[in-house]
């Protein structure tokens, strides 16, 4: 049913548990995983160098958080590939997701609060509401 | 003695506040420290001592350095047809667009209506490429092309402020020689002094730069010049060398970003006057529209000429439309040397902190360029050779 799924990966809890479970669905689907961590960069920045270092630091967090990813994935039979994207996370996963052909978007639930959420909006809202294929939250 | 205490206090207390939203929203702190700058302004009136001044001219001369050492000369070189010729679209199309809405439309004088189009020409480099970050664009070859053509456009920006107002007399020429001379001598000199000293504790590189920068901004402003433009130049020539000397830049950045560009941004917003800004919205809607459409209306069709795919002309005449430190360099400058009134100042502010967000939001959102664009742009570009 569903042969390429993205599991969005940030390192919190939420975003583990969903993790956790991804991979098992997709070991019984026998689908592909990419797990997608999006590291957020200074919008509207002073300079170039500055884009930069918040990239760099941004690439050893994320590395460190993706080591997860191959604790989980140790002795099961998956195929699975792991992504670093800098930007908004809601639009890289969109996009990621349009551009790899996934039929499946599996993300965590919200680490913000109820009133953030409320203002300015949860990411797995963004991405239920104008992704192209299916989208499963765990909780 | 106490009172200066103070006064560094409350500076640096609303420093502190920017780095905390800006962490927490994820925007950079220049944007954030502008917007914290003017509600300060307007509300608690932080002193402009003469050691602000002091360090804010500072972090605008070494963030306009650091602009400059940012370019990537062999970028330039290989798409220096497209970059030269978008760039000064970029720059010249606002300028004469802005220059003339403003004097003939809005009522500014000559000196006025030239300040304004020079506030509102610029294209942020740094804005333009964290959004292409996001698409990746920043690694293909348009955005390459994108990034080499925004160079451009600051270098005609700060050409025609240092330039344009000058008084031309004996201290200029003698400016324009000593600076001419610098250029060319610097990058030898530079790199054997930095191999000389390497990384000692002491910052002797950092230290270099300042003098530099500090004796050409000495001159320039002698000469009824402007201290970016020396600082942009020097910034560009030694580009080559910051580009293979990382570490550099980042301790240049980290103390330019702790200790000076707040200085720049909050003071820079805190002489906005709002309530000037609310009772002239019509005027701050005129300045946004005449910076956007007349990039639309140069860059547009160049973008054209270039084989762009509509998608991505748009992109990219929408990310070029951005503006924020030049600008409000610029206007600065305008405010401080009497060319412009403090309204005037503050629209033309206003006007470039949303000429930094709006033509970015509707790039990222309307325009975001798909990979068959980018795929069809390149392969255009490479049967053309």
């Amino acid at each position: 049913m569903f042969k390429k799924i993205l599991i969005g990966y940030d390192g919190y809890e939420g975003s583990l548990l969903a993790l956790e479970k991804g991979l098992h669905l997709a070991e019984e689907l026998k689908a592909e995983v990419i797990v997608l961590s999006v590291a957020s960069i200074p919008e509207y920045a002073e300079t170039v160098s500055e884009v930069e270092e918040a990239k760099e630091q941004a690439r050893k967090y994320y590395a460190d958080v993706l080591s997860d990813v191959e604790r989980l994935v140790k002795g099961k039979d998956l195929k699975v590939q792991t992504l670093i994207r800098f930007g908004k996370p809601a639009e890289v996963i969109l996009h990621t997701a349009e551009e790899m052909g996934i039929d499946l978007i599996i993300l965590g639930p919200s680490k913000y609060s109820y009133l953030r959420r409320r203002i300015l909006g949860s990411t797995a809202d963004k991405v239920v509401e104008r992704a192209h294929c299916s989208v499963l939250i765990m909780k | 003695m106490e009172e200066l205490w103070l006064q560094a206090l409350i500076w640096f207390t609303l420093a502190l506040i920017s780095s905390f939203i800006s962490f927490r929203l994820a925007i950079s702190a220049a944007l954030i420290e502008l917007i914290v700058g003017i509600v300060a302004g307007n509300t608690i009136h932080p002193e402009v001592t003469p050691w602000v001044n002091f360090l804010a001219s500072f972090g605008a001369v070494i963030l306009t350095f650091l602009a400059g050492a940012e370019l990537e000369s062999e970028v330039i070189k290989a798409y220096w047809k497209e970059s030269l010729v978008l760039g000064f679209i970029s720059f010249f199309a606002p300028f004469l667009g802005a220059w003339v809405v403003t004097q003939f439309l809005l009522g500014w004088d000559l000196r006025q209506a030239q300040l304004a189009g020079i506030a509102l020409s610029t294209t942020s480099v740094a804005v333009v490429y964290a959004v292409m970050i996001e698409s990746g664009l920043n690694e293909r070859p348009l955005g390459k092309l994108i990034l080499a053509a925004c160079f451009v456009t600051d270098l005609g920006t700060v050409i025609a402020l240092g330039l344009l107002f000058a008084e031309i007399g004996f201290y200029f020429w003698l400016f324009a020689v000593v600076t001419l001379v610098v250029l060319f001598i610097l990058p030898p000199i530079t790199k054997r002094y930095f191999a000389l000293v390497k990384n000692h504790p002491s910052e002797p590189e950092v230290k270099f730069i300042f003098v530099i920068l500090c004796a050409l901004a000495f001159l320039a402003v002698k000469g009824g010049s402007e201290a970016v433009l020396p600082a942009y130049l020097v910034g560009a020539v030694l580009a080559n060398l910051f580009l293979k000397n990382r570490e550099l830049v980042k301790r240049l950045r980290a103390a330019t970003i702790a200790l000076l560009t707040p200085f720049y941004f909050l003071k820079a917003g805190s002489l906005v006057d709002l309530k000037a800004v609310l009772g002239s919205l019509g005027v701050l809607v005129v300045l946004f529209l005449t910076k956007t459409v007349s990039k639309f209306l140069g860059l547009y069709p160049a973008g054209m000429l270039f084989k762009f795919t509509p998608r991505i002309n748009m992109y990219n005449t929408l990310l070029m439309s951005t503006g924020l430190t030049f600008g409000t360099i610029s206007a600065l400058y305008g405010l401080r040397n009497g060319i412009i009134d403090k309204t005037q100042y503050s629209l033309l502010v206003v006007t470039i902190i949303l000429t930094a967000i709006i033509p970015t939001l509707i790039a990222q959102s309307f325009f975001y360029p798909k990979k068959e664009d980018l795929d069809r742009f390149e392969k255009k570009t490479e049967q053309r050779g």
